[in-house]
């Protein structure tokens, strides 16, 4: 079955990039990342079967490639705990840069826990999905789960910020 | 108000981390790049670990030897040195002896 190439970078391109985008939190490293990833995907076109294996091969590789990467330039996110102003006020602040506050906090897990929270919610992924993708056993994944929310709620509470502020900001797009 | 279920973190998570688009000019440049002829980056082989690894063995293989002959010379300088500063100790030795002896005798001189 041939493969349209141009299709697939269409269809899978927000994909590929929000992936290493929301891991690596550095726009331009994740641009040239998704990039090489679809390069590389180009040269091994004759070994995919039809456009869903390559969706999964990509998100396999982008996956991979993510914490290769981060390893190997040692990130650190762009925005510190530390540099985070603490709300003004107890109730939620219906603000768009709440978002930005919690994949902030996203971006400071450890780097498995991180991959497994945004495949689970950028991707919608299962458990078992993320597994098989991320080469891991299930009950890893789900505890890898269970202690980010754990965390992430922790790290929230202690900075004021509720579900009302973050509910509220839902809805209106994201950067 | 506290976060008191995962249900509201998880609807909250899947808002924040939802797919962001592509920069525009995204495809245009890897459609551009898969048209590029193979191995068109810029010599390419200068970053083939090959090639990494047999700089770097030509380098420590220039620098070692250097380095080795450096050492051996500063080595054999000390230690000429310190030969010189003890045949410099046994010459004060010797004379100090030497006048030591010649008190002794004229001293033995006197009292016989």
């Amino acid at each position: 079955m041939e493969i349209d190439f141009a299709e697939i970078v269409a269809k899978n391109q927000s994909m590929v990039f929000s992936l290493a985008l929301r891991f690596l939190r550095n726009r331009e490293v994740a641009e040239e990342l998704a990039q090489d990833v679809f390069l590389q995907c180009y040269r091994q076109l004759g070994q995919l079967e039809d456009a869903a294996h390559a969706c999964s091969w990509l998100r396999r590789a982008i996956c991979h490639r993510s914490i290769d990467e981060l390893r190997k330039r040692r990130y650190r996110p762009a925005i510190g705990l530390d540099d985070i102003p603490e709300p003004a006020a107890a109730g939620g602040m219906p603000d768009l840069m709440m978002q930005d506050r919690l994949r902030s906090l996203v971006g400071e897990l450890p780097e498995k826990a991180r991959m497994v929270v945004v495949l689970r919610y950028q991707e919608d992924l299962l458990p078992g999905e993320i597994a098989e993708l991320l080469d891991m056993p299930v009950s890893t994944v789900k505890s890898h789960l269970h202690r980010s929310l754990a965390l992430l709620r922790g790290r929230l509470e202690k900075r004021g910020v509720t579900p009302v502020g973050l509910l509220r900001c839902e809805g209106r797009g994201s950067v | 108000m506290n976060w008191n279920t995962d249900e509201e973190l998880e609807q909250v998570l899947r808002g924040s981390l939802r797919r962001s688009a592509a920069p525009p000019d995204f495809a245009p440049k890897v459609l551009a790049k898969t048209r590029q002829p193979a191995g068109g980056s810029r010599m390419p082989w200068l970053r083939r670990p090959f090639t990494l690894a047999l700089a770097a063995a030509l380098m420590a293989v220039a620098i070692i030897p250097a380095v080795v002959l450096d050492h051996q010379r500063r080595e054999a300088a000390r230690g000429l040195k310190a030969k010189q500063d003890l045949l410099t100790a046994l010459a004060i030795t010797r004379d100090q002896l030497q006048h030591a002896r010649n008190e002794v005798r004229k001293n033995t001189r006197i009292i016989q």
